[in-house]
């Protein structure tokens, strides 16, 4: 079930279970084993090729929702769609990935600050998850554009030492506040539009915390998100500035202090 | 590569994938032809093509704005390093300028991985095309591949295809993209009419000996081994992908595979997926 040579990871999987989750079906899938699942982080993507025969010119991506290796049962991918996207039970679908840089957790149980807004709040339960493993009580910062927009808000609220839910124009706001209040958090995690995020990492940075943000929102139209046609690529704002930084190659996750002088 | 050598059957069209760097972790890249720019005067636009809006079968994106000699020096030598031969895409506003870039960047320490210089000369006329691809010739070393990239759509195709070999072209490429105006293109698996028209009128011209015939590499709607295989048939010696590896990056190896007559394990499964 796996194309190595001529794909390199490029795997065939099988849907085997379909469950509602707000605005999201949470879809399990069954992939062949391979090195790449065991050290999979939140915070990398799945790309789902597209068939320019079939006119379809751009893949769907999908951020990795759960990964679960396990030598006896397989391995199974979580991953949300859109609730009613129409992926039955036993569908195959050829797949690329995981793809990307995930987010690290810290290697010291320090309280962590994760903020997240809308669809790409999906890898934060797993992120919270690994975090909660690790030691860390994790304070969470959400927003959606609408209440069911919240990837599994149920299962972060037991997990998580907080949580506040705002909007996305009072996303850094909030963030400043809770940094305030906790002042031993060590880390931020953040993942949502351009806008926000940069907005969030000024925050964090602004308040001297080491901050790790998704520069990549699959939310927006329009991506391959392999690194060939350079859509996301995060603009310097002058010239002479660095290099453009292409999160679907070089991230997606990276430093926060990368995305603040983006233009784009 | 040098002015007759046997193309390589699968090349990357250079624009639509500007760093080749994201192709690497899905194969080899040995065995094509990887793009470097197009490269500019001056600092460049620092950044791909914008992708405005997509439809079926095709997206519609700027042309892609270039990168700095700074930059194509970098990208050169990654080639390089990793014994990558690259396709060296110059781009001018003065009949002079891609000479000069072309020159200056073949010359240098990276320039062993330039195996062929495209000068992009779509929407030009003959003697345009003439004059831009001979100080090209002149500045760049002798014998080495020069592409003229013409579109499909030029109202006299084959006196651009003339002039171009004439500067000194050692193969014509054959764009379907559209032009949108505005620096804006269609581009995507929907051209390949466009193409395949493209190749058949330049094949037919040089049977009727209307312009000096060298190989022809269809790019532009070229996004499986039957659309490879049905511009070959009209006279292409090549085919570029292009927008079709956004879709799909390994679709690269499973043209070359057909193409070579090459059997790997798991070529493309089109048959294991099911599409609901």
């Amino acid at each position: 079930m796996t194309d190595r040579g001529s794909g390199g990871p490029v795997r065939t999987a099988v849907v085997t279970l379909a469950r509602a989750a707000g605005a999201y079906d949470v879809v399990s899938l069954a992939v062949p084993a391979a090195p790449g699942w065991a050290s999979a982080r939140p915070g990398q993507l799945l790309v789902l090729p597209g068939s320019p025969a079939r006119g379809e010119v751009l893949p769907r991506l999908l951020w990795l929702a759960d990964v679960t290796v396990d030598p006896v049962h397989g391995t199974a991918v979580e991953v949300a769609v859109p609730a009613g996207a129409g992926w039955e039970v036993g569908r195959r679908l050829r797949l690329v990935g995981p793809l990307g840089r995930g987010f690290g957790v810290p290697t010291d149980p320090v309280p962590a600050l994760v903020v997240g807004h809308g669809g790409s709040t999906v890898p934060l339960r797993w992120l919270t998850s690994r975090l909660r493993a690790r030691g860390c009580p994790v304070h969470l910062v959400l927003s959606a554009p609408e209440p069911d927009g919240l990837f599994e808000v149920a299962a972060l609220r037991r997990q998580a030492a907080s949580v506040r839910l705002t909007t996305e124009q009072d996303l850094a706001r909030v963030t400043l506040e809770v940094l305030e209040q906790e002042p031993r958090v060590g880390v931020v995690y953040a993942a949502g539009p351009r806008g926000p995020v940069r907005q969030v990492a000024q925050v964090a940075v602004g308040a001297g915390r080491p901050v790790r943000v998704s520069a990549l929102d699959l939310d927006e139209p329009l991506l391959c998100g392999t690194g060939l046609c350079g859509q996301c690529d995060l603009r310097p704002a002058g010239p002479g500035g660095p290099r453009p930084l292409r999160p679907c190659l070089e991230g997606p996750v990276v430093p926060g202090e990368q995305v603040l002088d983006a233009a784009r | 590569m040098r002015r007759g050598d046997r193309l390589p059957p699968v090349w990357v069209a250079a624009g639509a994938i500007d760093d080749p760097r994201g192709l690497l972790r899905f194969g080899d890249l040995g065995s094509v032809l990887v793009p470097v720019g197009p490269v500019v005067g001056g600092p460049g636009g620092g950044r791909s093509a914008q992708v405005h809006g997509m439809g079926p079968g095709g997206v519609e994106h700027d042309e892609a704005p270039g990168i700095g000699l700074v930059e194509a020096v970098d990208r050169l030598r990654w080639c390089a390093t990793r014994d990558l031969r690259a396709v060296l895409a110059v781009r001018g506003t003065t009949p002079g300028e891609p000479a000069t870039l072309a020159g200056r960047l073949c010359r240098g320490l990276e320039g062993d991985a330039v195996a062929a210089v495209e000068v992009d000369l779509r929407g030009a006329d003959d003697q345009h095309c003439l004059r831009v691809l001979a100080r090209v010739r002149e500045e760049t070393p002798r014998d080495l591949l020069l592409l003229a990239p013409l579109s499909a759509l030029q109202p006299d195709l084959v006196g651009c295809a003339r002039g171009a070999v004439a500067g000194g072209a050692g193969a014509v490429v054959v764009c379907g993209s559209v032009p949108l105006g505005g620096g804006r293109w269609w581009a995507g698996s929907s051209t390949a009419a466009t193409s395949r028209a493209g190749v058949r009128t330049l094949a037919q011209a040089a049977d009727e000996q209307r312009w000096p015939a060298v190989p022809l590499v269809a790019a532009g709607g070229v996004h499986d081994a039957p659309s490879a295989g049905a511009v070959l048939r009209e006279g292409a010696r090549a085919v570029q992908l292009g927008t079709a590896l956004w879709a799909d990056p390994t679709l690269l190896w499973a043209v070359l595979d057909d193409l070579t007559g090459t059997e790997r394990p798991g070529a493309r499964p089109d048959d294991q997926e099911d599409h609901g």
